[in-house]
């Protein structure tokens, strides 16, 4: 958008048509239609416009904009409304659609958690993103990339100063003990080869106390509701798309070892008592450690037990 | 305003998801309105497409109604569909949902046959083989190894 590289900045139709080659009616339509957008633009006396300012929308345009990435985000999907992102995620890499590709929505009508849970998901409050990758891994390794995602979306979220992010193993992520974003990650492999995976994140970000449903109105927040201060979206979305690159190459070449000092920082779990449910038996014991392929290490009275799925609660003293 | 210009400006509206324009220029006036057939919310149309292939339905399978379970001793000529990492089995996408194959249906290469899920990575794993599914190995919703056999396929259907 030429016109954004001053904002104030009356340009001319006729100057603007003659460097976009094309009729100074387009350049009027371009003007009008970015307006409905949400593009604050004055057009002066029919033949000057000037950019005023952004909407915080989860529009290509803004994702792209000066977006600092090799190829996470630079091929966006934006939609004001879908099922799920993650579903048309797994359609676009069916089609092989180029690494990094993501694909965002302003709502989601059929967020999906874990084996058909719900996630809930508020109109242009918080983000819904899935992001296409082609790990070439072993499948084994694969459950890295859950930890991974959330040790990236901590460390986005903590770019806002005062907030105490945590994530409660595997990838839950908590700010002051309550939930403010998921990772739903959908793989599609054989036995030795991986063709895609799907990394799915919602988060909350600008939903006020009241948005949530009652349900989970004590177990959820948003980053705006502990921090009282409305959140640029955009402008997260692409701190999130630049460290989840950086996490993301460095885990394929160091597996989890290179994140681990910051799996550990932001572990809610780690040197607690917890109780862990696994398919109806219950494991009670301290969480020491996460070891290399991302599973929970807990110290319990037949000795240490490794586990790679679980619901996990702490117990209070 | 020439037939070209008005023909991209048709365009732009198409498009976009606005029902009307309105340009003027040298005087002339050009409004552009369109009906909406439907929803004009691309993300919706284009998911609820989606929906239904990812609702686990599956081709409907043939079943073999004549072909009896084989014997044990036959195991020899059937190959293993092995888990890929550790994890938890399950038959089918979501609790309520229908399994993504039973017994002796009839499977494509390339086909989902289940989910291995481990720490909130659903792992679809795609049969490498066509053939038919002999035998389920493992219960819904129980833990498997890697390298555990999940599905015997009969290669020859």
């Amino acid at each position: 958008m030429l016109i954004r590289r001053r904002p104030e900045h009356p340009y001319t139709v006729s100057y603007l048509s003659k460097k976009l080659q094309t009729e100074p009616e387009m350049i009027t339509a371009a003007a009008k239609l970015l307006r409905v957008s949400g593009y604050r633009i004055s057009i002066i006396k029919k033949d000057k416009v000037a950019f005023k300012s952004a909407p915080d929308l989860l529009l290509a345009a803004e994702i792209t904009n000066k977006l600092a990435t090799k190829f996470i985000g630079q091929n966006v999907h934006a939609y004001k409304s879908v099922q799920s992102t993650n579903i048309l995620a797994g359609q676009l890499a069916d089609a092989r659609a180029p690494e990094g590709t993501i694909i965002v929505s302003e709502l989601q009508t059929k967020g999906r958690g874990r084996l058909g849970r719900n996630w809930f998901s508020a109109e242009e409050k918080g983000i819904y993103i899935s992001i296409v990758v082609y790990p070439n891994i072993d499948p084994a390794h694969a459950p890295g990339l859950s930890l991974l995602t959330a040790v990236s979306l901590a460390d986005t979220i903590s770019t806002y100063d005062g907030l105490d992010v945590r994530l409660k193993w595997p990838n839950d992520c908590l700010i002051n003990g309550r939930k403010t974003a998921g990772i739903l990650i959908e793989l599609s492999s054989e036995l030795d080869h991986v063709h895609h995976a799907i990394i799915g994140v919602g988060i909350n970000i600008n939903h006020q106390r009241r948005d949530f449903p009652g349900d989970i109105r004590k177990t959820a927040t948003s980053i705006r509701a502990e921090l009282k201060e409305k959140i640029h979206r955009v402008q997260l979305l692409q701190k999130f798309l630049k460290q989840f690159e950086s996490d993301y190459l460095l885990f394929r070449k160091t597996g989890l070892k290179g994140l681990k000092k910051r799996i550990d920082k932001y572990s809610h779990l780690l040197g607690k008592k917890i109780k862990l449910n696994r398919k109806g038996s219950i494991y009670s014991g301290k969480a020491i450690d996460i070891d290399e392929c991302g599973g929970l290490i807990v110290e319990t009275k037949n000795g240490l037990k490794t586990f790679l799925a679980g619901e996990v609660t702490i117990v209070k003293k | 305003m020439n037939e070209k210009t008005i023909k991209k400006l048709i365009r732009l509206v198409e498009e976009s998801d606005i029902d009307a324009l309105e340009v003027s220029s040298w005087g002339r006036k050009i409004r552009i309105t369109r009906k909406l057939s439907g929803s004009s919310n691309n993300g919706s149309a284009i998911a609820a497409q989606v929906a239904p292939q990812t609702a686990a339905s599956l081709p409907p399978a043939p079943v073999a109604q004549t072909a009896p379970v084989p014997a044990q001793t036959d195991e020899d000529k059937y190959i293993a569909i092995k888990s890929p990492m550790v994890g938890t089995f399950y038959t089918a996408p979501a609790p309520d949902a229908k399994p993504y194959v039973e017994q002796n249906h009839k499977i494509e290469k390339g086909q989902v046959v289940c989910i291995v899920e481990a720490m909130k990575l659903m792992n679809e794993i795609e049969s490498e083989l066509a053939g038919r599914i002999v035998k389920i190995c493992i219960e819904n919703a129980q833990p498997v190894e890697f390298g555990q056999t999940l599905f015997l396929v009969d290669p020859a259907g």
